[in-house]
């Protein structure tokens, strides 16, 4: 009796493995997803009605003999078959199933055969039903409980209630049901389960996309190209840290041969940060052409900002204006890290506060100051995500690293300053995520 | 990062401990936020034990010091190290950033102003 347990017990484990790997399997290639997303070609439902059909004759095949009369689930695959794909495909692997069966004759033959092409219909049907959805797996359960009602009544009626039938019938409670059931929990788990994978990453690639486009946007807030001043090379670049950002810069022109120039680094990451930049970006343009003086205009924009804006939103901002003919530069500095000037004869100025970060209080005063760019002199100004830019072990690309850079490499343009402050940032950090936005901004006086 | 609250004197004596950043400012804004919503109006931040603070972390403060004010509360900061005074001179907090080298001066400092 032991052994009869331990024997029928491999057995059923046997073909539960195979449904779970056969379902697996099946539900992952491309004709299941294509017939399932309504874009299959004949060749794909004829794939499937095969893939279904093989499991029914593995179904029959799988007989386990229990007191003498055999019990399998060769119902199942036209089952799965017409709860996912409707009637056609529980049909077409219904009838598989069934001239397997038939084949093989028996005194069952007739009943058998009859209720495995019922079940692949009624399947389907149960599906159109479901509004072409596949049912959930209690509904499923409650199905092949009406299936096997069917297939016990057929038996009964068509073969007669000889003591070989009965043998048959007090077998299938015992053991055919509970493998039925078995089964298709089952497939409606691993079912379930790639239909919630599916929707995640459907999920994710429109929020990808979505993404995408407010960085577009966001770009499209950021000059295209440095503006062409005669005798000096501008350059500016940022790198997000993620899709979106909060550091920005900006080129401002003005009706006489001044212009002006704006780096900045909100509050913030990602796409709070970059809404509250587009923000600030507009605010910094507009004020900018109200008053042309580069304190007052700090002193309008923080004004607003620390007014209206949410108390968790500030930015710090450097903020010039060159008059190109003798370099002379009018700026504020709203709590920005120190741009510094690179003189040509080697010695280096920083330019510090002439403000607080704006949106910090709202009767604030900045101060105007200047500086003058003389000819081969270079100002590089960059945020805080260049000097902070970590590495697997912490460290952190730092000032000394920057001033170093740049101080080696005097002699270049703007552009090509720039690029090598980037591809060192690249090489120090290697593999490291960028955590922080990443901008610089130079501007260099070439000629006298 | 750990954050330490303790009620001295009518003043709230937050102290942080570990690294303040971007993986972690929410978590800290939140428990100052709540402090006050509770009816806090007056604190003090340890920063003795502050490891690192990126700007995250300045954003922490700035938006507790809005907070305050909006409500007539006040803050101040005690023990600080050089690198956090410098975090906050380059973004151009002090003087509006009070900076005592003790909790008592700074809860002192408190009871002179409400004396205003």
């Amino acid at each position: 009796m032991i052994d009869l347990i331990i024997n029928v017990g491999f057995e059923l484990f046997q073909i539960i493995c195979v449904i779970t790997l056969g379902s697996y399997f099946i539900i992952r290639t491309g004709p299941f997803n294509r017939v399932l997303g309504s874009v299959g070609s004949i060749r794909d439902k004829f794939l499937l009605i095969l893939f279904f059909g093989m499991l029914s004759i593995y179904g029959t095949m799988s007989n386990i003999v229990l007191f003498g009369s055999p019990a399998n689930v060769r119902d199942l695959g036209p089952i799965c078959a017409g709860l996912t794909f409707g009637p056609w495909i529980g049909i077409g692997s219904a009838i598989i199933g069934a001239t397997f069966r038939y084949s093989l004759g028996g005194i069952t033959v007739i009943p058998c055969t009859l209720t495995t092409l019922i079940s692949g219909l009624l399947a389907g049907f149960v599906w159109i039903i479901n509004k072409k959805r596949v049912i959930g797996k209690l509904s499923a359960i409650f199905f092949i409980l009406c299936i096997e009602i069917i297939h016990f009544g057929l038996i009964l009626f068509i073969a007669g209630d000889g003591p070989e039938v009965m043998s048959i019938l007090e077998n299938m409670w015992v053991i055919m049901l509970p493998l039925y059931i078995i089964g298709i929990l089952i497939y409606s788990l691993v079912f379930q389960n790639y239909i919630t994978e599916v929707k995640n990453r459907e999920e994710l690639e429109r929020k990808q996309v979505e993404l995408m486009s407010a960085q577009e946007i966001q770009k499209s807030f950021l000059p295209d190209l440095a503006p062409v001043v005669p005798g000096y090379s501008i350059y500016a670049q940022t790198i997000s840290a993620r899709e979106v950002g909060g550091d920005f810069y900006d080129y401002i022109s003005f009706d006489d041969d001044r212009f002006g120039f704006v780096i900045a680094d909100v509050s913030g990451k990602s796409v709070p940060a970059a809404l509250f930049m587009a923000l600030s970006c507009t605010m910094v343009r507009v004020s900018s052409q109200w008053v042309q003086r580069p304190d007052l205009a700090a002193e309008q924009v923080n004004k607003l900002i620390a007014r209206y804006a949410d108390s968790g939103m500030f930015f710090s901002m450097f903020y010039g204006v060159i008059t190109p003919k003798d370099g002379v530069v009018n700026y504020v500095n709203a709590g920005h890290p120190p741009p510094i000037i690179f003189r040509e004869k080697g010695s280096f100025d920083e330019i510090h506060l002439t403000g607080s970060i704006i949106g910090f209080m709202e009767h604030q005063v900045f101060r105007e100051a200047t500086f003058t760019l003389f000819r081969g002199d270079l100002l590089l100004s960059y945020t805080d995500g260049v000097t902070e830019a970590r590495r697997s072990d912490g460290e952190m690309f730092g000032k000394e690293r920057l001033y170093n850079v740049v101080d080696k490499n005097r002699s270049k343009s703007a552009k090509e300053i720039v690029d090598i402050i980037m591809g060192e940032i690249r090489a120090f950090v290697d593999e490291e995520p960028q955590y922080d936005d990443i901008t610089l901004l130079t501007i260099k006086r070439e000629e006298p | 990062m750990e954050i330490k609250s303790e009620l001295i004197d009518n003043a709230m004596i937050i102290k942080i401990v570990g690294l303040l950043d971007a993986s972690n400012y929410k978590f800290c804004e939140d428990t100052i936020q709540s402090h006050i919503q509770e009816g806090t109006r007056n604190m003090v931040f340890n920063l003795q034990d502050l490891e690192y603070m990126s700007s995250a972390g300045v954003r922490v403060f700035i938006k507790t010091y809005r907070s305050l004010s909006a409500q007539r509360g006040h803050m101040a900061f005690s023990c600080l190290q050089p690198f956090v005074r410098e975090i906050f001179e380059v973004a151009g907090l002090i003087p509006e950033f009070q900076i005592f080298l003790d909790n008592e001066g700074a809860i002192k400092s408190f009871t002179s102003s409400d004396n205003d």
